[in-house]
């Protein structure tokens, strides 16, 4: 395992109770794991944990066999972290927060121009990176964080601010990376990233984890056993009635109705995660 | 190998710096007479790396606090000692130079702008280390502006006994003073070797604490910063 997490529990200083109530999970390598909640379930205090932000918390986490609190800059050589807020250096070009940010690492690292490239971001602009929109200064913050060829990567919302062209060339690049063996630790609420990119996710929840599964398990052990189907009715207009499959008569109804009527379209009925979400925790994630 | 690119990025940005050097040699050439010129530049050379050096390290702090980017720092191997060391060495670097061609401009380029330049940058050092922990006390830039007050009138209270208004020994043990004796002696073409070592000496000493206390703020205060970003 790559990551290990046991018991993990966190306190803020002057808060009334801990923000993580033992939080349990492993990663595998070249698992792409995401951590699905919504704003303050304390998916950010985890993963500032994993990157050694915060270093007092409770239980046991190791990373690459170690306690992560007992990381030194070494580990640093071995992570990558794009953070949600674009924390660059907003005086400088896009070229120059790459090549200053690289100059830190002990291991070899990527060209600025070729990361650039790969996040359809100008080459040679001389710009500050202050004149960026918030889309280009999140791929920005991306690339960065790939710069020291990283085999445990970080993402905090990497698609925040992205247009739709952008955003699937993001969750391209993810997948990408985890297919050459790089652990991708993903914190999001958007259900849709999390299910066409993770491997497995974490539920997260007030500082707990009610479920962890891959996005296809969840989905289909919180599946209702339903068939939509849309038909015409006799006065041309389109109707729509939902049949369970686990009930006989349901069953015959809705044989019967694809019989008799001018069918349109049949659909099951997969819940979402967020609607698994729902399920467990009562709440959206959003 | 970290600390020397970091220290050449902080000694970057201050470019203004030579602009106002330029005004200063200018102003000191064309208005001030040549009498009052032995306490005029020794006073400009005290009061100039110690004002910006707060303010300099200052406006890096908040401008990477309102960019978070010392968060983004906090990922890679570099180390707190070396982001210290960094903030405070090398923005302490323009200064000096600035400063130190406001000398030559005015007094002339001869070997005394070479013995002008150790304590200038200490200055600038011990300054900056004190702007850095100014900067993690206040939140806002104004308020720390403020807060600059008391520090920079123990500083300059040197200054009453080099103009004459009290006793020279009073001040003896506040940093600033051992750079007003080199910046008199080498105003009024003086040299003295023991005074101006011995006064060099005093300086490093007390940027060295500067430094260390420093890097103390930064594990208790920035860290935090860091840790609740």
């Amino acid at each position: 395992m790559i990551v290990s997490a046991r018991n993990l529990r966190f306190r803020y200083p002057r808060s009334a109770g801990d923000v993580l109530h033992g939080l349990d999970f492993d990663i595998a390598e070249g698992e792409i794991f995401g951590f699905l909640g919504p704003n303050g379930s304390g998916k950010s205090t985890t993963q500032k944990i994993l990157t050694g932000i915060l270093p007092a918390y409770r239980g046991a986490v190791q990373v690459f066999g170690h306690d992560v609190g007992s990381q030194r800059a070494d580990y640093y050589n071995r992570i990558g972290v794009s953070f949600e807020f674009p924390n660059l250096f907003e005086k400088l070009t896009a070229e120059e927060n790459l090549a200053f940010y690289r100059g830190f690492f002990d291991v070899p690292t990527d060209e600025p121009g070729a990361l650039l490239r790969s996040l359809d971001l100008p080459v040679g602009d001389r710009r500050p990176v202050a004149a960026f929109s918030k889309g280009m200064k999140t791929r920005l913050v991306l690339a960065r964080s790939l710069i020291n060829r990283p085999k445990l990567w970080f993402l905090d919302e990497p698609t925040t601010g992205q247009d739709p062209h952008h955003a699937v060339a993001i969750r391209d690049l993810i997948r990408a990376q985890a297919d050459s063996g790089v652990t991708v630790f993903l914190t999001t609420h958007d259900m849709t990233v999390a299910d066409k990119l993770c491997d497995r996710v974490a539920l997260i929840d007030e500082g707990r984890l009610p479920v962890v599964d891959a996005p296809r398990a969840l989905k289909l052990q919180f599946k209702e056993p339903v068939v939509r189907v849309e038909h015409r009715a006799p006065d041309g207009s389109l109707e729509r009635k939902d049949f369970r499959l686990d009930d006989a008569i349901s069953k015959h109804a809705f044989l019967e109705m694809v019989r008799t009527t001018d069918v349109q379209t049949i659909h099951t009925q997969e819940p979402s995660l967020e609607d698994v979400f729902l399920r467990l925790t009562g709440k959206a994630l959003v | 190998m970290r600390l020397v690119l970091t220290v050449q990025w902080r000694a970057k940005f201050p470019q203004i710096y030579f602009g106002v050097a330029i005004l200063a040699v200018l102003v000191f050439r064309s208005l001030i007479p040549a009498e009052l010129v032995p306490l005029a530049v020794p006073a400009f050379l005290f009061g100039e790396p110690g004002s910006l050096g707060i303010l300099m390290v200052a406006a890096h702090r908040y401008m990477e606090r309102g960019q978070q980017s010392v968060v983004a720092l906090a990922v890679t191997p570099l180390t707190s000692r070396e982001y210290v060391s960094a903030l405070i060495f090398g923005s302490a670097i323009a200064p000096t130079f600035a400063t130190a061609l406001v000398q030559a401009g005015v007094l002339g380029v001869d070997a005394r702008v070479a013995l002008v330049m150790p304590p200038l940058y200490l200055i600038a050092v011990v300054s900056g280390a004190i702007g850095l922990m100014l900067s993690t006390v206040f939140a806002e830039f104004t308020r720390f502006i403020l807060g600059t007050i008391p520090p920079i009138t123990i500083y300059s209270l040197p200054l009453l006994s080099f103009f004459g208004l009290t006793p020279w020994w009073a001040f003896k043990w506040i940093p600033s003073d051992s750079a007003l004796v080199i910046f008199g002696m080498l105003a009024r073409d003086r040299f003295d070797a023991w005074a101006y070592a011995g006064s060099l000496g005093l300086l490093t000493l007390f940027a060295v604490l500067a430094w260390w206390a420093a890097i103390a703020t930064y594990a208790a205060r920035i860290r935090r910063e860091i840790e609740f970003a």
